[in-house]
């Protein structure tokens, strides 16, 4: 169902935490919200699952106001961190719980925790108690348990985070493939890009209480929207260097790099992606920079470079061979380079 | 949401923010009963401390000022004409309490944490050994009337020749967990079970009604309750913290006076306030043990009864200046001392 | 290297000495203060409780009678002290009793049937059905229409006490548990009574149950029970030591209950909200199985520390009337009093065996039964 955030916002006291939050999800979306820890994305979550209340804003699901209703009439799912399985109960009682409070008659409540169980292949655990699971295993009875009665949104958070890295990966593909099978509006918080960008459809980026943009993941990471979402996006981040415009031209402390058609302005951050620039000898460079550390990582080498105090990282081959404090050059490709306004972080579009 | 039943209407919170308008009326007005249950005891009796005879007698007054005349003859009865007959038990209390409570902590501070940190291997042998040659000193002592020290010296003697050839021969031992049980589950023990032996053994040395028994009875009866406490707060204590010092070189006694301590002092803190609180209230070991010179305050509060008959204004004094420190300090400390509480029985 | 160890072992200091004997010197004063104070007291109690205590010149003596003590206690001149006295069992009294009995045997079949049978917990189990069967039939034999004795009197003041304690703490923990305002203040005023001492509980609530003089004397007049006396009545007697104890330990279970409602885990409240659970199902399916561990402890310790009630039943109402208020501990020290230290003895040593029975059997049958639901 469609799900939409109109100017929502929450404080505790005089403390802002989410500042009017808009968002329209489509229905069968999945979208994303991604964020540092204390950006307000959890909060948000909570509000449309109806745990925490809204200070100000209006809340639909579907055609229905839901702002002021309780969470059990809203009918969602959510999937906790912690999984939030409860501990007492088999894996077959766990899954059938929400079915068991609508009084749903015993066949049929049969039925559907089978089919939940299946869909995440534990039908051979049922009998068994959430404490003799493994963390994946824990993690599937949560999923199971939210969508066993076909809500109408999901919402997760950071569903994922309390496994370790391979398990993770896997269990990122089983979701996705969930999703689209199933079909549900998906609400997904999480702090790690590479599963907002492997799992969304779009992306919402917030950093304090702020929505910073919404987009697909390769609009995202191709044509940041602020300063704050192209430095969070990506690993290694995008290099901001601060410098100005003049005669179609960025200047930066050691050595300048031609754009075309750029207004000129005293300060602009100027970010470029490590992958789209490259090291040459200092005098050719657009810029002139001395290697501060490099890191081989297998099939790369991260090479860090110092432009003055500024630090700027270059992505090269794995058969770079330079020490550190040796001079080089740096190119950059002025299509893929970004220019943000220094004050306010706001994309400058040239 | 419109076509809400009566139940739901009631019961159920009608938006996020608010709780349903008869649970919040029934919350309300149990936990207020419940606080007038609660201070009322107390509101009477300190009114009662400040009445006159007859107002007491004429049958319930409530207000003062309003519905009588508050005096103080009572208090200065109490602490001007009765003076030291007050005072004199008033301050046992207090020394009692302090010291026994001091004590109790320090001993019992040690041998929790060092059941928390130390494994011990008590071998079954060495007990029963001890218990063996126990019973045989009090089989000696009652039986053939030999003087108790001499015994006493010899079966310790015996048992230290014993423990060290024999004892380690055998093979079943105990562990830190079974130690620590044992001296827990002391505190089943009812006290009257272990108060007759005690009385004679103070009567037999010539202590009864001193200082020094009354503290060292309570120093043992809520050594338990430290170990049991104290143990769960030095668990809580990270390792890592005494491993480091103790590669850098600190002594066992250095890494506890030093860093353990320190650490672990909100737990000291909430035991220290729960046993001074169990030792001033403490009343049927006072009962045995003390008869004159170290009389508590429980004591004089119950004898009020046998000699004079119920004159509730002078027994509303006694009660008020005895409960009025813990109610104070309860007040004040109240985190404190549940955290104790607490500590107790969620680990358990 | 070993061997150059073994060879020349290292010297050891006196400090280092002392460093290594600091684990011994540690624990030692706690176990020689318990042994001096309580294992020693229990042995020479239990040898008390086997002799016939006299003055004499200079002291005292004691002259063993084997188990003359008991035998006076449970068969003889004292048994309408200890036990009561014995009325025939009217139909409720054997319905009752059946009823136990078939329960116990269901109890047992279940255990039989269970596949985790060994012989130590059939042995645990029997001695257990064994006493609190013994109890209960006491407990029947003596309520309806004889006289209970101090046995009994200590049971209701454990059983009805500690139920009553743990319903209102639980009770008040929970509504205090909610967003409330002024929930501090609450939590604070309901600590109190707890701290308070127990003999000025007893004369507060004296005071308080005074028919014609305490605060609640006009009430009393309205009722037409101005000359009622509940210190005449073995039940009122017994009812307001009750109430006195109860008011000053919910407190205890008030205060653990609310830190395990507050410690819940937040997510599965909240996961149980969103998959539409009401009020009563979170407290079924949530709120207590999370408690349940927390709430079992407590109620052991207060188990443990009710049956030693002594300064209730001795300071509100010395006893009486006749004995009916009178708690095992409270008998034990009578009998110390009027010279009888081997009838002190041997009451204390019941006591000590029904409450060691009970408290082991609660913490094995019920108490570890909670534990399983922690993840």
């Amino acid at each position: 169902m469609r799900v939409q955030l109109k100017d929502i916002r929450k404080s505790y006291g005089s403390l802002e935490v989410v500042k009017g939050l808009n968002l329209d999800i489509a229905e069968g979306e999945f979208l994303v919200l991604l964020g540092e820890s204390g950006c307000g994305k959890s909060t948000a979550l909570r509000m449309i699952a109806g745990l925490e209340t809204i200070t100000e804003g209006t809340l639909m699901i579907g055609d229905r106001d839901v702002t002021e209703v309780l969470p059990k009439y809203r009918n969602v799912a959510m999937v906790f961190q912690s999984y939030a399985l409860y501990p007492h109960m088999t894996v077959a009682e766990n899954i059938g719980y929400p079915l068991k409070l609508q009084k749903t008659p015993k066949e049929e409540l049969k039925r559907a925790v089978l089919a939940a169980a299946a869909k995440v292949h534990l039908e051979d655990y049922l009998e068994r108690m959430p404490r003799q699971l493994s963390g994946g295993q824990r993690q599937r009875v949560a999923l199971a348990r939210a969508m066993v009665r076909t809500p109408s949104v999901f919402l997760m958070d950071e569903p994922l985070s309390n496994l370790d890295a391979k398990l993770r990966g896997v269990m990122r593909a089983e979701l996705k493939r969930l999703q689209a099978e199933l079909g549900t509006t998906t609400v997904y918080v999480t702090h790690d890009q590479i599963e907002a960008m492997t799992l969304a459809h779009r992306v919402a980026v917030m950093d304090a209480g702020v929505l910073q943009q919404v987009a697909p993941p390769k609009e995202i990471y191709d044509n940041p929207a602020t300063r704050f979402v192209a430095r969070f996006i990506g690993s290694p981040a995008m290099n901001i260097v601060t410098g100005g415009i003049a005669d179609g031209k960025v200047t930066v402390q050691d050595g300048e790099v031609p754009l075309g058609g750029i207004t000129p302005r005293d300060r602009v951050s100027f970010g470029f992606r490590p992958e789209d620039s490259d090291l040459v000898s200092p005098e050719k460079g657009m810029l002139k920079a001395r290697i501060f550390s490099t890191e081989m990582t297998g099939n790369e080498t991260i090479v860090t470079c110092e432009i003055g105090t500024d630090h700027v990282v270059v992505r090269m081959d794995k058969d770079f061979d330079m020490a550190p404090d040796e001079w080089v050059g740096i190119d950059v490709n002025p299509e893929k380079a970004r220019l943000f306004d220094y004050d306010s972080g706001e994309r400058v579009r040239a | 949401m419109k076509d809400r039943s009566l139940f739901q209407r009631l019961f159920e919170p009608p938006s996020l923010t608010e709780m349903a308008p008869a649970s919040r009326i029934l919350t309300y007005a149990i936990l207020i009963l419940w606080a007038i249950v609660v201070l009322f005891p107390l509101y009477w009796v300190f009114i009662t401390s400040f009445k006159l005879p007859f107002q007491v007698n004429d049958g319930p007054d409530f207000l003062p000022f309003l519905d009588f005349e508050p005096s103080a003859h009572a208090w200065r009865y109490i602490f001007v004409e009765l003076g030291n007959d007050t005072l004199r038990p008033y301050m046992n209390s207090v020394i009692i309490a302090l010291t026994s409570t001091v004590l109790a902590v320090t001993i019992g501070s040690l041998a929790a944490y060092a059941l928390v940190r130390i494994q011990y291997n008590v071998k079954i042998g060495t007990i029963a050994g001890f218990i063996v040659l126990l019973g045989a000193t009090v089989y000696a002592v009652t039986q053939f009337g030999t003087p108790w020290h001499v015994t006493a010296a010899i079966a310790l003697a015996l048992f230290f020749f014993f423990a060290t050839s024999f004892g380690r021969h055998f093979r079943r031992s105990l562990g830190n967990n079974d130690i620590l049980f044992w001296i827990i589950s002391n505190r089943i023990l009812p006290p009257v079970v272990a108060v007759l032996p005690i009385y004679l053994m103070f009567q037999r040395v010539g202590l009864l009604d001193t200082h020094v028994a009354m503290i060292a009875t309570y120093m043992a009866v809520n050594l338990p309750i430290v170990v049991w406490l104290m143990r769960d707060f030095f668990a809580g204590i990270p390792i890592d913290l005494e491993e480091s010092a103790e590669i850098d070189g600190a002594s066992r006694i250095r890494i506890f006076a030093t860093i353990v301590l320190p650490l672990a002092r909100p737990g000291l803190a909430a035991t220290f306030l729960l046993v001074l609180i169990l030792a001033w209230n403490e009343y049927l070991l006072a009962l045995f043990i003390s008869t004159a010179d170290a009389q508590t305050m429980p004591l004089l509060v119950a004898a009020q009864n046998a000699t004079r008959g119920p004159q509730w204004w002078y027994m509303s004094v006694l009660i008020v200046i005895m409960i009025a420190p813990i109610i104070a300090m309860t007040i004040l400390l109240q985190k404190h001392i549940a955290r104790g509480l607490m500590v107790g029985a969620v680990k358990g | 290297m070993p061997q150059a160890s073994e060879t020349t072992p290292p010297r050891v200091g006196f400090s280092e000495w002392i460093d290594q004997q600091t684990g011994k010197l540690f624990v030692l004063p706690a176990v020689v203060i318990l042994l001096a104070f309580a294992i020693f007291p229990l042995l020479i109690s239990a040898y008390l409780s086997l002799t016939k205590f006299k003055l004499a010149a200079g002291g005292f003596s004691l002259s063993y009678v084997g188990l003359r003590n008991f035998k006076k206690l449970f068969f003889g001149s004292q048994q309408y002290h200890l036990l009561g006295t014995f009325d025939a069992f009217g139909i409720f009294e054997w319905a009752v009793f059946i009823a136990a009995l078939a329960l116990v045997a269901y109890w047992f079949w279940r255990f039989f049937t269970g596949g985790h049978f060994n012989i130590p917990g059939l042995i645990g189990r029997l001695i257990t059905a064994t006493v609190m069967v013994a109890l209960l039939w006491l407990t029947l034999a003596t309520v309806f229409g004889g006289h209970p004795g101090s046995l009994v009197v200590t049971l209701f003041y454990v059983l009805v006490g500690v139920s009553l304690q743990f319903g209102i703490g639980l009770g008040l923990a929970l509504l205090c548990g909610q967003a409330i305002r002024g929930r501090n203040a609450f939590r604070i005023i309901f600590f109190i009574p707890l701290m308070v001492t127990p003999v000025g509980i007893a004369y507060m609530f004296r005071m308080l149950a005074d028919m014609q003089r305490g605060p609640l004397a006009n009430i009393w007049q309205w009722f037409g029970l101005g000359e009622f006396s509940w210190a005449a009545d073995p039940w009122t007697a017994r009812l307001v030591v009750l109430i006195g104890d109860t008011w000053q330990w919910v407190p205890f279970m008030f205060i653990v209950l609310l830190a395990a409602v507050e410690n819940m885990p937040r997510d599965q409240l909240e996961a149980a909200k969103i998959d539409g659970a009401g009020g009563w199902q979170i407290f079924r399916d949530i709120t207590w199985p999370s408690i349940a561990p927390v709430a079992a402890t407590i109620v052991l310790i207060r188990l443990i520390e009710a049956f030693k009630i002594v300064d209730l039943p001795n300071v509100l109402t010395n006893g009486g009337p006749g004995i009916a208020t009178e708690s095992l501990t409270l008998h034990s020290f009578i009998a110390w009093r009027t010279q009888d230290l081997g009838g002190s003895a041997a009451v204390g040593y019941t006591l000590l065996f029904v409450a060691t029975v009970s408290c082991v059997s609660f913490f094995n049958f019920i108490g570890q039964k909670t534990r399983k639901t922690e993840l």
